[in-house]
């Protein structure tokens, strides 16, 4: 029962108070100044209680970005394994989700999801800031529990 | 750092205060995008005649063109591919791919990305 | 009678109202900073969400670092801004704990919350804890000596140590402008006022003084290595410690709860007269935070120490010479 209720309290603070930490593994940098955008006073995620953290071990999402280069991937993993759990992986844009338009480079594994388990892909090349709204919106309902 | 910046920054907040905030109210409120916005390809499946000129020109190989049948033929955009350059609808002859104004296309599934329709070929006249 | 007094220690006005207020305090400085910034800013009782979120999360340490002290520091730095908050005059010109010579124990406490930071940031086996530390330390021994002398200022005044007495006589002076250097003790007063409100945000790691922390260059300072209920605690701190600083400066500076006599509801005007003394503080801190960009680690000491300390000490001397020739 007490147990129950916790879980339901931790649950309600996490969709309300989700830290962001931004991490680029590889990115051209449209899809970072994306975010930065939907941070400003236009969009102002704040109102969901997003905060943008310096530090990964502070976050609960990690913000992807960028098809993951070959140097990239074992960083990636690594700032993955230092967040503390509960953790969310949130993949934007084309690069992250499937390699997009450096999906034959050398270099470049293609996607988030060949190395980290992400629960979200925020497709667009780069997406609009209202698109990463609506994805993290979406992913804030799913946690809480209803689904749209 | 001069004292007249830092009255300029106050007045600035003070105005800001007691003025409605700038900010779009997400959920409820859209911001209207431009009329040549460039969102998720659609795809009109009667205008297609499966001369797969899109799946040649795309950059990123987010079209796919599958047989299944003698006319049955799958046409895949996936979105995670995608980069919206807007090359297939240039160089389609029928008027059958669209660039429209749809951004919320965010998944928590890989495979809900990709827009599967099914295209018939039309018999030669 | 025994079980009303530990209410009182425990519940209202002490740890339990302490706790709620100083998270209606903290959304408070975030939302009027959101909307100087014009923009909506977070729904209300966010700090409260973020602590019950951090509480409930996963601790990590990082390799060779002292864990003894990662998971000590955080606990003494909430008790000793929780012991902090027992001083406040709230609903009395009286707190709940109170002696001669509470003004400097409490200033011993903001020092030892300040200096805990450094060896938070130096166990954490961190680059940028070790440095984010070194800079949290550095303010802090600039900002504590004007905020020392500000105060001290304000008990020359009143001619006492003790915060209940201060706060009194502020509270009184306000109606009996009796003497021409009474009207004249408003030049230091004001003065002070705007020196302890400048020192309170490097004490709180504010924006102009917030190197400590600065999270665009060194991730998050101190507080780096820190996760789950430990990040809680330093972070409950840190909203108890503005309610402490800003219901001190409201009492010493602004008379804090008067002790009116009008019948049924005085305990009830008291409280709000409280209210809207702190209230004020605490938007002048929010306009300062907002308007102003973060300064270089030796810019705001070399600020501290150049321009603020040397008012600070004018306006001690100012208030000396008052009262010596001013027949305040």
């Amino acid at each position: 029962m007490l147990k129950e209720l916790s879980a339901k309290v931790f649950v309600t603070a996490l969709t309300r108070a989700p830290w962001v930490s931004h991490m680029n593994a590889g990115s051209c940098n449209g899809c970072d100044i994306e975010i930065v955008a939907a941070l400003t006073p236009r969009y102002d995620l704040e109102r969901f209680g997003i905060k943008l953290m310096g530090s990964p071990k502070h976050a609960d999402v990690l913000l992807c970005t960028g098809s993951v280069t070959r140097a990239m991937a074992p960083r990636l993993r690594r700032i993955y394994s230092q967040m503390a759990d509960p953790k969310v992986v949130v993949a934007i844009g084309g690069c992250a989700i499937s390699g997009g338009v450096y999906h034959k480079c050398y270099n470049a594994l293609g996607g988030i999801d060949k190395v980290l388990p992400v629960d979200l892909y925020i497709p667009g090349c780069p997406p609009r800031p209202e698109a990463i709204a609506f994805g993290v919106y979406k992913l804030l309902q799913k946690l809480g529990g209803n689904d749209i | 750092m001069s004292i007249t910046k830092y009255l300029v920054a106050g007045k600035t907040a003070l105005v800001n205060l007691f003025s409605k905030p700038n900010t779009v109210l997400f959920p409820n409120e859209m911001v209207e995008t431009s009329e040549d916005y460039r969102g998720t390809p659609v795809l009109v499946p009667e205008n297609c005649t499966l001369c797969k000129k899109c799946e040649r020109i795309c950059p990123t190989l987010a079209i796919k063109i599958e047989k299944l049948g003698d006319v049955e033929h799958q046409f895949i955009i996936d979105l995670g591919r995608c980069c919206y350059c807007g090359e297939c609808e240039a160089v389609c002859n029928f008027d059958s791919i669209h660039l429209q104004n749809v951004w919320m296309t965010a998944e928590m599934d890989r495979e809900k990305l990709k827009r599967i329709s099914t295209v018939y070929k039309r018999r030669k006249k | 009678m025994m079980i009303l007094r530990i209410l009182e220690f425990f519940i209202f006005p002490g740890a339990l109202f302490a706790i709620v207020l100083s998270v209606i305090l903290m959304w408070l400085v975030r939302k009027l900073a959101a909307r100087m910034e014009n923009r909506v800013g977070p729904p209300f009782l966010q700090p409260l969400y973020d602590f019950a979120k951090l509480l409930a999360k996963e601790r990590v340490y990082p390799e060779k670092s002292m864990r003894l002290v990662l998971w000590l520091i955080p606990i003494l730095q909430f008790s000793v801004a929780l012991t902090m908050s027992l001083f406040l005059p709230i609903i009395s010109p009286e707190g709940l704990i109170s002696f001669d010579g509470d003004l400097f124990f409490f200033l011993f406490l903001l020092g030892i919350h300040g200096s805990s930071a450094f060896f938070l940031g130096w166990m954490s086996n961190n680059p940028y804890g070790g440095s984010g530390s070194g800079r949290a330390v550095l303010i802090e021994l600039s900002f504590e000596i004007p905020l020392s002398l500000s105060l001290a200022g304000i008990a020359n005044v009143a001619r006492s140590m003790r915060i209940s007495e201060i706060t009194l006589y502020m509270a009184g002076v306000f109606f009996t402008f009796g003497s021409f250097g009474k009207i004249l003790l408003i030049i230091p007063w004001s003065l002070l006022l705007i020196i302890s409100l400048i020192s309170t945000l490097g004490a709180l790691e504010y924006n102009p003084f917030s190197a400590g922390h600065a999270e665009t260059e060194i991730v998050a300072g101190w507080m780096t290595e820190l996760t789950g209920p430990d990040l809680a605690l330093v972070k409950m701190s840190e909203f108890l410690n503005l309610t402490n600083l800003s219901v001190l400066i409201a009492a010493l500076f602004l008379g804090g709860p008067p002790v009116y006599e009008i019948g049924l509801y005085t305990r009830f005007v008291t409280f709000l007269v409280f209210l809207v003394k702190t209230l004020l503080v605490v938007f002048a801190l929010a306009f300062i935070k907002t308007i102003s960009s973060r300064l270089r680690v030796d810019q705001s000491t070399e600020g501290m120490w150049k321009y603020l300390l040397p008012l600070a000490l004018g306006g001690v001397i100012l208030i000396l010479l008052i009262q010596q020739y001013g027949g305040a």
